[in-house]
């Protein structure tokens, strides 16, 4: 054993305690490699920085923009609503059409985004069919942390395996990105049957608690409001007027928040009080629903049972409420609504008004502002955030937080066009990863998918420095010569196995590691060893990294891994549920694995 | 009107003296029956319980902090037992379980070594030498556990008010001085003493419940809970924008606090509840 040796086991067990411990965070763990490991003369100062100009992090940084451009334009929206459609009544169809796609999104995207999409949708459908939502969101979670292993570039350890694959200084034949898929798929497969057969065993029958949301939970304070109801008026009937000469507002303290006007087949989000409601209209209205049920019936107007026309309209992610404050400078002070044409100015429809001890909701257009009155509004999300974002002072502060967030859906169509882009690219022309999907990244922001700024803020710069801080660690590990010592130590300590059977102690020590410390370190720590250890057993080296890779993200024990961390109090998960259904899931996984390996790639 | 806590050595006459004190003052005698309420009221097992105040943490206890929760759970339940006043209590480690409580009399009672063997030979019919040793094994157990849970010294006197030593001094004499000093006016709790001690059961008892959160402080003013909790740790295992990071941050936090009050507002006499908790933290 060598002095570098010697050095490199003690940098390595310093950097698993930190992991071990969490006295600083992972990324933290990384920038103390890239520093610490040049100081004491492990690796070159080149070396040392390389991590950050490696193909894994310029990959991982296109991606999460790309994934931003996709998130930006609501693509995956459009997706989510017809898949829960097409579940139907059944609880095992829609777990399983859920997970499929949760998964299949996971793939290219972060895979708490596309659990974060399908969360709410799942948690109406399931109230609404009386099904545990518990049935559901586990399946949902652990699909989506498989979905990170269809591509290379679905989960961060995978996406390093082509910067760590050097072995005897030679580097080894690269992965594609979808050198993995089948593999990936029939883990996806695996994971639903898995859920579809044993599910009622494994998982609770609990119904979780509601993500109701900001708008659902100011409905709830504010007693004058129970939910927004759609109202059809009648081809039947004969014209009906202006708003304000129906007096809605006034008569049944009832605000018309939507109108869609059927001959001209556009909708107005924000009514005017001079906009005329004809017969065969539609109005959506939020009040009390006795109030909104005497509204139909003296006016002879229909309540349907959910929202239709405006469904998509006034959806959780386009439109809801929020309350603000009359600011100390603000220019509404003194000023009635109705005198500055407030929906015309701001684009929001009034609902409540809160001023001294009174709640009003009807006549509050004509009631004088006051610094500290508070106004609950509701409109469309990206109305608010240009509201938020008015330069000093604002006429309004917000004391609740918006929901929504401003997009352009009117970009959807260019967002998967440059995801196509940078696919073709790698799978027909062979281009680079990192280049292929940089140019797809770069496309998105050229045509305006989202701007430069929203691109640099969308980078996870905790993953950036991790994976470059680490790679350096991996470097010297192989380096040194340490990850073939120590690979020959253990070798001797377990004997001879089949290259089979090597693959199945790897997967084995990656996923116990991958619980203990980052998967991202483990990946780092056991790639260069495994490798050795392949080529020592006279097994296939990259194989062998494949194998680490895959496993780092067999992760279902672990209520505080991210998504199931998103899942837990919805699903009314206990951790004793995840040591449950994640035990079996643990142990499927590394034989599906395994089994696919053996299979596809012929490793016996 | 006193809570009385006696802390005796093994083989020292200790439960005699508790049961005389408690017969001539009519107060209520307690012991391990306090491990018994705990167990049933938690749904651990009660040998864990009484394990968890005998033996000294094992190197793995001492690092997930496993007894301080059974400790938690034996606490809930004393206090929830003197919030009634008139106590004897005479199980293991009441003068440090109720450290924190005003007016409990923390009695030590000793005997010389020759009298403990005597007392051991007659229990248990073995030689002098096992029973030297027997009584200096569990002095020590008891020692050790006292230094890894409470981070004291057994026999450091200013943990207790009175200390009785056997020997020179008979049973009865001890029973003199303990009844004397439990009926001055130091140990007569007051309306607010039992006030105090009514919060300090209500924290105990909602210590006791979250103890798999971890509290770093529970306290309690007339049934308004506050409680402060470490920020629960999120596993980063996968790249994520860093909204998506604060979004999920937020839903953690809301579900956390969400969870812990859930919970404790079942405890009896809980009006309201506070909970201070740091947003999570990526480990």
């Amino acid at each position: 054993m060598t002095p570098e040796m010697v050095l490199t086991m003690i940098v390595l067990l310093f950097a698993v305690v930190l992991f071990v411990f969490e006295w600083v965070r992972v990324d933290v763990v990384g920038i103390i490699m890239m520093v610490l490991l040049p100081l004491i003369g492990l690796v070159s100062a080149r070396e040392a920085f390389s991590g950050l100009s490696s193909n894994a992090v310029c990959s991982i940084i296109a991606v999460i923009i790309i994934g931003a451009g996709l998130d930006k334009t609501g693509v995956m929206n459009h997706v989510a609503r017809p898949i829960i459609r097409l579940g139907g009544r059944s609880e095992r169809r829609v777990m399983a059409l859920v997970a499929a796609t949760v998964g299949t999104i996971s793939s290219m995207m972060q895979n708490i985004g596309a659990a974060a999409l399908f969360l709410p949708a799942v948690q109406r459908i399931s109230k609404r069919m009386g099904i545990p939502v518990s049935r559901i969101l586990m399946p949902m979670g652990f699909c989506a942390i498989i979905g990170g292993t269809i591509t290379l570039v679905g989960a961060s350890p995978t996406i390093l395996l082509n910067d760590l694959m050097n072995l005897g200084g030679k580097k080894l034949e690269p992965f594609g990105l979808f050198t993995q898929t089948p593999i990936g798929l029939c883990l996806l497969a695996s994971a639903i049957l898995y859920f579809v057969i044993m599910g009622k065993f494994v998982l609770p029958a609990g119904s979780g608690d509601d993500d109701k949301g900001v708008t659902a939970s100011l409905m709830e304070l504010y007693h004058g409001l129970d939910n927004i109801f759609e109202l059809h008026i009648p081809v039947s009937q004969t014209e009906a007027g202006t708003l304000q000469e129906l007096q809605i507002r006034e008569k049944y303290l009832v605000t018309v928040v939507a109108l869609h006007n059927s001959a001209k087949k556009d909708k107005h989000f924000v009514p005017r009080s001079t906009d005329k409601i004809m017969p065969g209209d539609n109005i959506a209205v939020v009040g009390r629903e006795k109030n909104i049920r005497k509204l139909a019936e003296e006016m002879g107007w229909l309540v349907k049972p959910a929202l239709d026309e405006f469904a998509e309209g006034l959806s959780r992610t386009n439109a809801g409420m929020a309350e603000t404050i009359v600011t100390p400078r603000s220019e509404l002070i003194g000023k009635t609504m109705a005198e500055i044409k407030f929906k015309t100015l701001y684009g929001v429809n009034p609902v409540g008004l809160f001023k001294g001890n009174r709640l009003y909701y009807g006549g509050l257009t004509r009631i004088r502002l006051q610094m500290g009155d508070t106004l609950l509004l509701q409109g469309p999300w990206e109305r608010f955030h240009i509201l938020k974002e008015r330069p000093q002072p604002r006429a309004l502060s917000f004391a609740t937080p918006l929901e929504g967030e401003i997009m352009r859906p009117q970009k959807a169509k260019l967002a998967v066009f440059w995801l196509a882009v940078a696919l073709t690219q790698i799978i027909f022309f062979k281009v680079s990863l990192a280049v292929a999907l940089m140019s797809g990244a770069l496309g998105m922001i050229i045509t305006g998918v989202l701007s430069i700024d929203e691109a640099y803020r969308s980078v996870d710069w905790m993953t950036v420095f991790l994976l470059a801080g680490l790679i350096p660690l991996g470097i010297a590990f192989e380096k040194t010569g340490t990850a073939g010592f120590i690979a020959h130590g253990v070798l001797a300590l377990i004997g001879e196995p089949s290259p089979l059977m090597l693959l199945a102690v790897i997967g084995v020590m990656t996923s116990f590691f991958t619980l203990v410390i980052s998967n991202v370190g483990a990946t780092v720590l056991l790639v260069p060893l495994c490798m050795n250890m392949a080529v020592m057993a006279g097994g296939d080296p990259r194989m062998a990294a494949l194998v680490v890779g895959l496993s780092a993200s067999n992760t279902f024990l672990l209520p505080t891994h991210q998504v199931n961390a998103l899942v837990m109090r919805p699903g009314g998960y206990r951790t004793m549920d995840y040591a449950k259904a994640g035990g079996i899931m643990t142990i499927l996984f590394l034989a599906v694995e395994l089994g696919a390996i053996s299979l596809l790639f012929g490793v016996r | 009107m006193a809570i009385i806590t006696i802390s005796r050595g093994c083989f020292s006459h200790g439960k005699e003296i508790a049961q005389k004190v408690a017969a001539r003052l009519n107060y209520e005698c307690i012991s391990n029956r306090i491990l018994l309420e705990a167990s049933r009221y938690f749904n651990v097992p009660e040998k864990q319980l009484l394990k968890s105040l005998h033996d000294p943490p094992s190197i793995f206890e001492r690092l997930t902090h496993g007894k301080e929760t059974f400790i938690a759970y034996i606490r809930a339940a004393l206090l929830e037992h003197i919030k009634n006043d008139n106590v004897v209590y005479h199980g293991y480690a009441g003068h440090l379980l109720l450290a924190d409580v005003p007016c409990v009399l923390k009695v030590r009672v000793l005997a010389r070594m020759e009298e403990r063997i005597r007392m051991v030979r007659h229990i248990k019919g073995v030689s002098a030498q096992e029973a030297t040793g027997l009584i200096q094994e569990e002095d020590r157990q008891r020692s050790q556990w006292t230094k890894a849970i409470y981070k004291e010294d057994i026999s450091y006197s200013p943990l207790y008010d009175v200390v009785v030593q056997i020997g020179a001094l008979t049973i009865e004499d001890a029973c003199d001085i303990i009844c004397h000093a439990a009926q001055s006016t130091a140990y007569r709790t007051s309306e607010a003493d039992r006030r105090h001690i009514g919060d300090l059961a209500i924290a105990g008892h909602v210590k006791a419940l979250l103890q798999s959160y971890n509290p770093a402080e529970v306290t309690s003013d007339g049934g308004n809970v506050h409680i402060v909790l470490p920020p629960r740790k999120i596993k980063k295992a996968d790249f994520l924008t860093p909204r998506a990071a604060a979004h999920l941050k937020e839903r953690v936090h809301g579900d956390l606090i969400q969870e812990v009050v859930d919970l404790v507002r079942k405890v009896p006499d809980v009006k309201q509840v506070v909970c201070d908790i740091e947003m999570p933290r990526y480990s």
